[in-house]
């Protein structure tokens, strides 16, 4: 009797651990004009739920526990801009000559985002997927999911007057997405598409302009 | 029911044993220390840091500790050239794969020491010893100190765009081509163009643009500083761009093999 009410209660965690909550927009977006070098390729985003669900059959087969993942797009090379590092403003009439420093906070190495089903529950905190599809693509991708603290650079430069110097950041990578499925005891938990993009180089730019 | 809890907890202890079994017959990896050889060319600044990448297999090495580190020597292959570094800070940066293993990142950052001339030493090595006399020695490439006199200063052109590229399609940890834009300040004639202070590299001028190449060489090279030789108004003008990190490399274990040094240190 009791070991039927435990079954319940285990079965109900289960259905429990299915609720999707809401997230912040994941960490692809904070990349601007993230563009495939080959125009065919497309972001999981751009996947209708309808064009997604073709492909669920080839994760739908139940097994034990964790994850099938079936891979739309392969380590393809993309090209990404990011908004601008730093900017400094000379508006009086004298030159600056100073030893700029640039810091750059947390950029991410490797960037996560879900769609439908995974979006919601598994891109949760934006370090990266959780429940373990990190450790189950990653594997495919021979990459792991980190963060780097920051990286500093200093610089000696003249800004004139009346001019903005701007660092920029730009890079190059490789996006990988397809459509996963999370089991529990034979039981699927989660089913949708992913994304992620592995970071290979970023690039810095200054550029002066005048006001 | 006492038998089932029985039953359930012998089951849960066989579980445990078999789970300890596993973890302890794991094969212990060797630890493992990379460095990569790299081109290093810098300008003295007040306030200039030199800094060298260094991966290991181990997240929580004892040396990436900087209280674990009594001092360290920028040292010659041959002993030939050996000063010591002061140490500022060591920094967690990322972690890549390299022939399945995980390797962690950290950068190592030390004051540019100030020098009486330029110097420049060819296989250069960082000898690390830590306060329990353990010593380290990575090799690191090539490292040029320069001294100029006016760093950053703009006599003849106002740079006004400043970027760098690698060879095309290729993912080789070194740069190619260095592009500054400009607005000029003064005529002038563009008659050497450096990133050592020594080798002058081939460059075109089109369009307020200077192309400056840079040769191919077997070290990697992310950041330098130009050295630009004019001669304006009559006169031989230097006008020096401070070091600027064209770009940083996330992969490099697995796209640049032959610019990495393994150091077992067990």
């Amino acid at each position: 009797m009791i070991m039927k009410k435990l079954m319940i209660l285990f079965i109900l965690i289960l259905l429990a651990i299915n609720i999707k909550v809401n997230v912040n927009a994941s960490l692809i977006d904070d990349f601007q004009e993230i563009t495939f070098e080959n125009s065919k390729h497309r972001h999981i985003t751009s996947y209708k739920e309808t064009e997604l669900k073709k492909h669920y059959p080839k994760v739908t087969k139940r097994t034990f526990w964790g994850w099938r993942t079936y891979e739309l797009n392969k380590s393809m090379p993309v090209h990404f801009r990011k908004t601008t590092l730093l900017s400094i403003s000379n508006r009086g009439t004298t030159p600056i000559y100073k030893e700029q420093t640039t810091k750059m906070e947390k950029t991410q190495k490797y960037a996560v985002s879900g769609t439908y089903g995974l979006g919601a529950t598994v891109g949760g905190n934006v370090k990266g997927f959780k429940l373990g599809l990190d450790r189950k693509i990653s594997i495919k991708a021979d990459a792991t999911i980190t963060v780097s603290q920051l990286e500093t650079e200093t610089m000696k430069i003249t800004i004139d007057p009346m001019t903005v110097l701007n660092y920029y950041i730009e890079g190059t990578g490789r996006i990988t997405n397809g459509v996963g499925a999370r089991y529990i005891f034979f039981v699927r938990t989660h089913l949708g598409g992913y994304e992620y993009l592995n970071i290979t180089s970023l690039y810095f730019r200054m550029e002066k302009k005048r006001l | 029911m006492t038998k089932k809890i029985l039953f359930i907890i012998s089951g849960l202890l066989v579980l445990g044993a078999i789970i300890a079994v596993i973890v302890t017959n794991k094969p212990r990896t060797s630890d493992k220390i990379i460095t990569i050889s790299s081109e290093n060319n810098f300008v003295y600044t007040e306030s200039k840091r030199i800094s060298f990448k260094v991966y290991s297999n181990k997240l929580k090495h004892k040396m990436h500790f900087a209280n674990n580190i009594s001092h360290v020597y920028l040292v010659a292959s041959d002993e030939s050239q050996r000063f010591e570094l002061e140490l500022v800070n060591i920094s967690y940066s990322h972690s890549e794969k390299y022939l399945k293993d995980d390797y962690y990142c950290y950068v190592y950052s030390f004051m540019m020491p100030r020098l009486e001339a330029n110097l420049l030493v060819e296989d250069a090595h960082l000898e690390i010893t830590l306060v329990n006399s353990i010593k380290y020695l990575l090799p690191v490439g090539e490292f040029k100190f320069l001294y100029y006199q006016e760093v950053g200063l703009e006599p003849v052109l106002s740079i006004n765009g400043l970027y760098g590229y690698k060879q095309q399609n290729s993912e080789y940890a070194r740069l190619a081509k260095i592009i500054i834009e400009y607005e000029k300040k003064t005529d002038f004639k563009l008659e050497q163009v450096s990133i050592d202070g020594s080798n002058n590299l081939q460059f075109i001028i089109d369009n307020n643009q200077i192309e400056i190449e840079i040769p191919y060489r077997q070290l990697s090279l992310s950041q330098a500083p130009i050295i630009l030789t004019f001669s304006a108004e009559g006169k031989s003008v230097v006008q020096v761009v401070d070091n600027f990190q064209f770009f940083s490399d996330y992969q490099i274990l697995s796209t640049s093999g032959d610019l990495i040094n393994v150091v077992a240190t067990d």
